[in-house]
Formats: C-alpha cells, sequence, structure tokens
C-alpha cells in the first residue's frame, strides 16, 4: 500500500510539473514582452541562397499546389533552390513535377526508384541534402502551402550565428472539412501559437516541426544527414543542434498551412508515428541532455520535459487508475481532494497536443470567435491519444526486445481538397 | 501545360501580446472571495473545491484579458450556477443511492468531481467564444 502511495505522489507531482509548464506558456504566450531579439526581414539584410527540400511519394493531389507557391515566393528567385525528392512515386508526382522542371531554372527534380523509395523522410531528406547547394536547408511537405514571405521570415533569424535551425507556424488549411481536422486545428493553435512562442520568448527549446521551418547546411554536413533510424526526425534535429551549442529560433508569422488529417484512422497512423519518434527520441537524448555542458538548466529542463511528453497521456491514465484503486481501498483526505483536481491534471497534461486553457488563448490572440466551442471534446483526442502513446510504448519495447533498428515509415495521405 | 493551383489563406501576423486588465482581474478575484464566503457554510467540501477551481481557473485566465468586464462577471455567474445545479443534481443522486441501500462509494466515485471538466471546460470555452465576440462588436463599433 506505502508503494501504491508512493507511486500516486510521484505521477501527482508529474501532472504538476506539466500544469505548471503549461501555465507559464499561457502566462509567457499572453504578456511577456521581453523574449528574444525578433529579426524583422524588412530591415535585415540578410538573404543568403537557400535550398527547399520537398519530399514527394504518391503526392499527385498536392504536389502542384507547393510548386505552384514556390513560383509566387517573394525571395529573390537567383537566391532560391527548390529540390523535389520524387521518393519512388507510382503515380504522377513525377510528371507534374517535371513540368514545373521545364519551366523553372530553380526547380529540380530527383527521381528515385520505387524499389530505392520508401524507406522514410530522413533518408528522402539526406537523398535531396545531397545536391542542395544553399546555405539554409528549408523543408516542405508535399501538402503545406506557405505564405509568399515566409522564407524572408524564416531566413532572417539566421543572421545570428548562434542559430541553427528555424521554425515557422503551421496552421491547419482543411480545417472546415470534418470534425478530426478541427480538433487538429485547436491542437495546433495551443502547440504553436502558444507553447513554441513561449519556448522562444523563454529561450527554451522551440521545436522544430519537420516542415515549415530550416535548418543550416553546415550543421547537416556535420552532423552526417538526418538519422533515418529515427522516426521523429526533426525532434531528433532539434536536440542535436542543442547539443552541438546552437539553438532553434521560433517565428509565429512565418506561416505554413498544412493539410490536417481528416479522419480518426490515419489520426491514429499519424500519431502513432510521432509518439514512437518522439519516445526514440527520448531513449536517445534523454542523458546527452543532463550531462551536456553546452545547455542552461533552464533548457535542460525544458528539454526533459518536452522529450517526455508523449508518456504523459500514459502516465495519467496510471493515475487515474491508481487513484481509484486508493479511493476504494483507503478514502483519505488527500485522495478525495486530488479526485477534485483530476479534470484540471487530465487537461493540463496532454503535452504537446495542448490542455485546453492554452487552446483557448491561443484562439484568443488569433482572434477566433467560434472554434472555442469544440475545445471540450479535446478529452476526445486525450482518451485516443492515451491509447495511441501506449501502443506506441509497447511497439517500442517490443522492437527493443527484439533487437529492431528500423520501424515501417507510414506515410500520411494527402487529398489536396 | 502547367497546372494551376490558389488557395485563400488567412494571416495571424506578428505574435500579439495583451496588456493584463489589472482591475478586472481585482473585481474578479473580489467576486470569488465573497462567493467563497457565501458558499462555505452551504456546500460540501467536493462541490466547494470543484466551484472554486473553476472560478480561480476562470479569473486568472479571463479577466486578465481585454473586453468588456460585464461580459466575464455574467460568465462567471453563468459557471457557478450551472456547477451548483450539478452539485445539486450529484447530492440528489448520492441521496438516491443511499435511499436505495446501494454502494456510496461507487456513486461517489463515478458522479465524483473527476467529470466536473463536464461543465467547466464548456462553461469557459463558451466564456471565451462570447467574449471574442464582445471585443469583435466592439471593433466594429469603432470602426476598426
Amino acid at each position: 500500500m506505502l508503494i501504491l502511495n508512493l507511486v500516486f505522489i510521484v505521477l501527482v507531482g508529474v501532472m504538476l510539473a506539466y500544469l505548471a509548464r503549461h501555465y507559464i506558456f499561457t502566462a509567457v504566450a499572453l504578456y511577456y514582452r521581453r523574449g528574444q531579439t525578433h529579426y524583422n526581414p524588412r530591415s535585415t539584410v540578410y538573404q543568403p541562397k537557400v535550398s527547399v527540400i520537398i519530399p514527394a511519394r504518391n503526392e499527385e493531389n498536392v504536389i502542384g499546389r507547393i510548386l505552384q507557391r514556390m513560383t509566387e515566393l517573394t525571395y529573390p528567385k537567383e537566391k532560391l533552390e527548390v529540390i523535389v525528392v520524387d521518393d519512388g512515386s507510382t503515380d504522377r508526382t513525377g510528371e507534374i513535377t517535371e513540368e514545373f522542371a521545364k519551366k523553372y531554372d530553380y526547380i529540380n527534380v530527383i527521381h528515385r526508384s520505387p524499389e530505392n523509395g520508401g524507406k522514410g523522410k530522413a533518408d528522402v531528406l539526406n537523398e535531396g541534402s545531397k545536391h542542395a547547394t544553399g546555405e539554409i536547408l528549408y523543408v516542405f511537405d508535399a501538402d503545406y502551402y506557405p505564405q509568399r514571405d515566409v522564407l524572408e521570415n524564416l531566413t532572417a533569424p539566421f543572421v545570428d550565428p548562434e542559430v541553427g535551425a528555424v521554425q515557422g507556424r503551421v496552421t491547419v488549411l482543411n480545417e472546415p472539412k470534418t470534425l478530426v481536422t478541427r480538433l487538429v486545428a485547436l491542437e495546433r493553435i495551443g502547440g504553436y501559437r502558444v507553447d513554441q512562442l513561449a519556448r522562444d520568448d523563454l529561450k527554451l527549446i522551440p521545436q522544430l516541426g519537420g516542415t515549415g521551418g530550416g535548418v543550416r547546411r553546415s550543421l547537416i554536413e556535420f552532423f552526417g544527414g538526418w538519422d533515418p533510424n529515427m522516426l521523429a526526425e526533426d525532434t531528433d534535429l532539434t536536440f542535436r543542434i542543442y547539443l552541438a551549442g546552437y539553438k532553434v529560433r521560433y517565428v509565429n508569422e512565418a506561416e505554413c498551412y498544412e493539410e490536417a488529417v481528416e479522419n480518426w484512422r490515419w489520426y491514429w497512423r499519424q500519431r502513432c508515428r510521432w509518439a514512437l519518434g518522439h519516445m526514440q527520441c527520448a531513449f536517445k537524448h534523454l542523458w546527452p541532455i543532463i550531462k551536456s555542458k553546452n545547455l542552461r538548466l533552464r533548457e535542460k529542463i525544458d528539454g526533459m520535459l518536452l522529450l517526455n511528453v508523449y508518456f504523459v497521456p500514459i502516465l495519467t491514465g496510471l493515475a487515474w487508475f491508481l487513484g481509484a484503486i486508493l479511493y476504494f481501498m483507503q478514502p483519505s483526505g488527500w485522495i478525495t481532494l486530488y479526485w477534485a483536481l483530476i479534470p484540471i491534471f487530465v487537461y493540463s497534461s496532454v503535452g504537446n497536443f495542448a490542455p485546453f486553457f492554452e487552446v483557448g488563448v491561443g484562439a484568443y490572440l488569433d482572434g477566433r470567435r467560434r472554434i472555442y466551442r469544440l475545445i471540450p471534446l479535446l478529452f476526445v483526442t486525450f482518451l485516443y491519444n492515451t491509447l495511441i502513446c501506449t501502443k506506441a510504448l509497447a511497439d517500442l519495447c517490443l522492437s527493443k526486445i527484439l533487437g529492431r533498428k528500423q520501424h515501417a515509415w507510414i506515410k500520411t495521405p494527402h487529398l489536396g481538397r | 501545360m502547367t497546372p494551376s493551383f490558389s488557395k485563400k489563406t488567412h494571416t495571424f501576423g506578428r505574435a500579439y501580446k495583451e496588456r493584463p486588465q489589472f482591475l478586472h482581474l481585482t473585481i474578479g478575484f473580489i467576486i470569488v472571495v465573497s462567493l467563497y464566503f457565501l458558499l462555505y457554510s452551504t456546500l460540501d467540501e467536493t462541490a466547494l473545491v470543484s466551484i472554486m477551481v473553476f472560478n480561480l481557473l476562470f479569473v486568472f485566465l479571463t479577466f486578465p484579458l481585454r473586453g468588456p468586464v460585464w461580459c466575464k462577471i455574467l460568465w462567471l455567474g453563468m459557471g457557478n450556477i450551472i456547477g451548483l445545479m450539478w452539485n445539486f443534481v450529484r447530492a440528489f443522486l448520492i441521496a438516491l443511492t443511499v435511499e436505495a441501500g446501494g454502494d456510496l462509494n461507487v456513486v461517489t466515485f463515478v458522479t465524483g468531481p473527476a467529470v466536473d471538466f463536464l461543465w467547466m471546460v464548456p462553461v469557459w470555452a463558451l466564456g471565451m467564444s462570447a467574449l471574442a465576440e464582445a471585443q469583435r462588436q466592439k471593433r466594429k463599433q469603432e470602426g476598426k
């Protein structure tokens, strides 16, 4: 019984730490004005040659849209290089890309055969980076739709030599489509408008999102490329950058629109991949972060909380279960009090899927009016994510036991609607 | 032929920051403290804790934001009414269970504070929606 109580207290402590983190982030996103230097692209004359890498595997529904957008970017075309890596597509992706490449000399295509393709995003990015000549490598997924001035906004912070990578804001393009896309939009608002911005303001660890962001080519070369064994190559790169003594900046006004998954089945598959990848990163980077001399204490704490964020839904579920057992076995004052607070803990412990007040405040700061009404439904995604994270952890443990290094990359389909 | 695509998108722009409305926060805090003393002797511990959790959340997250104070007070009051109603329903269910000779622990657990989020979060979210709408109306009237 004593052990159960101790475990319960530890779990409550973990949730309280995440609760405090979310409240601090929300307050910072709302009121904190003394953040980091903001590099305005109109006052920063720094425009190096940049390469945009677009991984594409069977993306005929969306590839034309992003390539059209690339031609509309306001960044000087003589300093722009677009590299589409056609990763063994069996649809019209290669054909559409070739049409653009013929018309615009800064758009290049690399075709991989179907036998060589499908090994994951990191592998595709490594292929693209081999052909890149720009100082900064940007990664845009094929379903993305950036603002015209996105590259100016993203490039400006690179004027600081300590900045290794920059991440822009990701918002949902197909928000009105289904309930799932609306809920993903809510998560995105909380995750970027509040979480990422607060991390940047507080000089913590803003996270690279895998798309809509850029990294110095010299750093990628130094690292030997993206790690093809990692499913969350973006999170992995974030921590490798910090461990190497550089930092990541977040630029809220560099906006990119993504096509969110439209049904629960694809939500499950995408989040399973994210959760598994994040957990891989936690096992890989947790100890190096603790002993690193390149990170300050606040970065270490934030890094640890960030790395473990996908374990939190599992821990919350466990706390509920344990709380119930203790409640029936030994009803006491503090257990009752905990039950009173548990809804707040649950909502506050959803990690980077953002708790309700973060989402609400983010929507308010964006000037939204109606989206708040869906906030109560975040509880559904929380429960769903608890199952997702539990499955991801089980998969990871199984692969560790079996000594399997490579995980299957399940690509999210993009409909271009 | 090069395919043609176009999408209408909305830009959110540079990260906007609020200036906290300390006067509103003070008003809200006074209301909550008054409510505490008003409800302290009439409610049981569980009901009081859940209503106070809602009140503190609402006051600290909503009152410092821009927007009419009447709207914030209205939704704070609305939350308290709904919270009280739910707690009466809960008390009724517990009494019914005792009357029927059921397990008190089970009914307390099922209807316990863990399900309070069913009214807390929606009321807070609707309050935020109303506040945002009031802000929009104000801007519209000012012609901004």
